[in-house]
């Protein structure tokens, strides 16, 4: 905590500048004098000691400042000084503070959007309960037809149904349709109308399983399972 | 250097060693207990039996140091002979710190002195 103390009594020194000068001027003045009544008392001449007192005193100016130092009000002064002139240069050339002024803000701006954007598809983790053990098979492109050799991007639902019987690696295993289909309806609100306007609700054919797997629960009423693979 | 001083009969006396500052204004503190400046700089004069010199000008900066770090407190008093002056005291702090600095101060002259006195 004296860290703290020492920074609170810093500071009020800084505050008390004015006060510090005069009592430290009022010191050297008396040790001064003080200093100059020996020398005269050891039978010194008056002129003679106090030279000898300012002598043996050292530097008064140079020990002033290095009061003034100690006092942390130098780098205060500095610091609100270089605001002043900085403040004064930018009112003073008006058009390129405006053109300096607008880019920062367009490149701040740019990098911000920049990073939500990948925020949002890069380092946001998916809203799935163990996003970390989640191994996806493929590219993940919603649209594709797989070919009849082997092939490592698109795999057929009997591979699917194999995988998941002989799987020794991973707890479960999900698949989706590789075709995304896009439908245009209305949503129903809670007092059963519609918000009016046809919307796009993106659809998607996925195992039943899927949910499980991903560790989703509905909002309302259940998800798919594995039995309605059956039916 | 003034000529008027070289007329005194001086003793001869030694600057202190650098760094030792502190340790000499804390000693001072607290053996004599409520000192100003003026007399801080005469009690390490004295003590020292008139050998080693103080620059009494440095006392200052070095005692505000003090204050900051706490090791000192300061309040205005009355001389003997009735002027204004800043009486500095020794803090709770300021006894550590003495005790700090004496103990490094032996470490680094008893470092020196098994240097000089190898064969």
């Amino acid at each position: 905590m004296s860290f703290f103390t020492e920074w609170a009594r810093r500071l009020h020194m800084a505050r008390h500048r004015d006060q510090l000068e005069h009592d430290l001027e009022e010191e050297i003045r008396l040790h001064l004098e003080l200093r100059r009544q020996q020398k005269i008392d050891h039978g010194m001449a008056p002129t003679a000691a106090s030279r000898a007192a300012h002598l043996k005193f050292g530097n008064i100016n140079r020990i002033k400042e290095k009061s003034h130092m100690t006092w942390g009000s130098e780098w205060l002064e500095d610091f609100v000084h270089d605001i002043a002139y900085g403040t004064r240069a930018l009112l003073k050339s008006r058009a390129l503070t405006a053109v300096a002024l607008l880019s920062l803000a367009l490149g701040i701006g740019a990098n911000t959007a920049i990073f939500s954007l990948l925020d949002a598809v890069l380092l946001r983790s998916l809203p799935v309960k163990d996003p970390s053990q989640l191994v996806l098979l493929g590219t993940g492109e919603d649209s594709g037809i797989g070919d009849n050799f082997v092939d490592t991007e698109l795999f057929s639902y009997p591979f699917f149904r194999q995988l998941r019987q002989k799987n020794a690696v991973f707890s479960d295993v999900a698949a989706i349709f590789s075709m995304s289909s896009d439908i245009h309806g209305m949503v129903l609100g809670d007092s059963g109308q519609t918000g009016g306007e046809d919307e796009i609700i993106h659809a998607q054919l996925a195992s039943g399983n899927y949910f499980q797997v991903l560790g989703v629960q509905a909002e309302m009423g259940r998800t798919l399972i594995d039995t309605d693979d059956a039916s | 250097m003034n000529p008027l001083t070289r007329n005194q009969p001086e003793p001869e006396r030694d600057e202190i060693p650098p760094g030792t500052l502190y340790l000499l204004i804390l000693k001072t503190l607290a053996i004599r207990g409520k000192l100003h400046g003026y007399e801080i700089a005469e009690g390490i004069e004295s003590f020292s039996e008139e050998i080693l010199q103080v620059e009494e000008g440095s006392l200052y900066p070095a005692l505000q140091r003090m204050l900051i770090k706490g090791w000192v407190t300061a309040e205005w008093g009355v001389t003997s002979g009735n002027r204004r002056a800043r009486y500095y005291t020794l803090t709770a702090d300021g006894r550590k710190r003495l005790e700090l600095e004496i103990s490094r101060f032996e470490r680094v002259i008893g470092a020196i002195t098994r240097v000089i006195q190898t064969a």
